[in-house]
């Protein structure tokens, strides 16, 4: 096993992903949401989704997949969650119910 | 004859703003080990009621995923690591890197966020949470105005 190689990958996808919008989003949910474990395995299970999906698809994922519109649908969703949160009380909790 | 108990004077930590501001509110959340919590009433599956409950979990868990996965498509880590996987002999040992370092990062993430809501009043941390999502929203139009 490749040991320098794949130290290489880890290294290079944590920089690349510290005070990315993924793990803004992940602190965002992790501090507010009920369930740590749930934002966690959530959080996790996308990311490493996402980079399969990129590996699987390789260069043709730009001409694959609608990029740009799959952006809006991201920007709706956190848009979604965010307006929840803001005009949520904290007697119902959070992210967690309706 | 009452003898004044050997007051080990605990160190005098300085009231952080949670403290300040809500007492009562702070001890009422689920400070010490959620997550001990969480996994112990999964273990004895049969035990329900502890808070979150198990629907409630999958719906955090679903929500979660979704988000991040749809925002995460097309960004530069997995452009990285797609080039990365591509140019190298061995893809799947940069995928196994790669993903690991996903991992790492979420989990980091994820407890920076818990220890965060321990640190401030739960007003203020849904506040904050909900302007850091409403950032994350706007990089996301922004980047959809980007791309052509």
């Amino acid at each position: 096993m490749d040991w320098h190689l794949l130290g290489l990958a880890f290294v290079t996808v944590f920089l690349s992903e510290l005070g990315d919008k993924s793990q803004l989003a992940a602190i965002a949910l992790g501090g507010s949401s009920k369930s740590v474990r749930a934002v966690f395995l959530g959080t996790a299970a996308a990311l490493v989704t996402a980079s399969f999906l990129g590996v699987m698809l390789g260069g043709a994922s730009a001409q694959l997949l609608p990029i740009r519109w799959i952006k809006a649908i991201a920007a709706i969703g956190f848009f979604a969650m965010a307006i929840r949160l803001l005009w949520s009380s904290r007697d119902q909790p959070s992210l967690s119910h309706h | 004859m009452i003898v004044t108990p050997n007051i080990t004077v605990q160190p005098v930590l300085e009231p952080s703003i949670s403290e300040l501001t809500a007492p009562d509110e702070l001890a009422a959340s689920e400070l010490p080990g959620s997550l001990d919590e969480a996994a112990s009433s999964n273990e004895g599956h049969s035990i329900g009621g502890t808070s979150p409950g198990v629907k409630a979990e999958v719906q955090i868990f679903l929500s979660t995923f979704l988000t991040i996965f749809l925002a995460e498509i097309g960004d530069k880590t997995q452009l990285a690591i797609l080039l990365m996987s591509a140019e190298s002999q061995s893809p799947w040992l940069v995928f196994l890197g790669a993903g690991l370092a996903l991992i790492a990062t979420s989990l980091c993430g994820v407890l920076l966020g818990k220890w965060l809501s321990t640190r401030l009043s739960p007003k203020v941390l849904d506040k904050s949470a909900g302007l850091l999502l409403l950032l994350i929203s706007a990089l996301l139009t922004w980047e959809f105005f980007q791309a052509n």
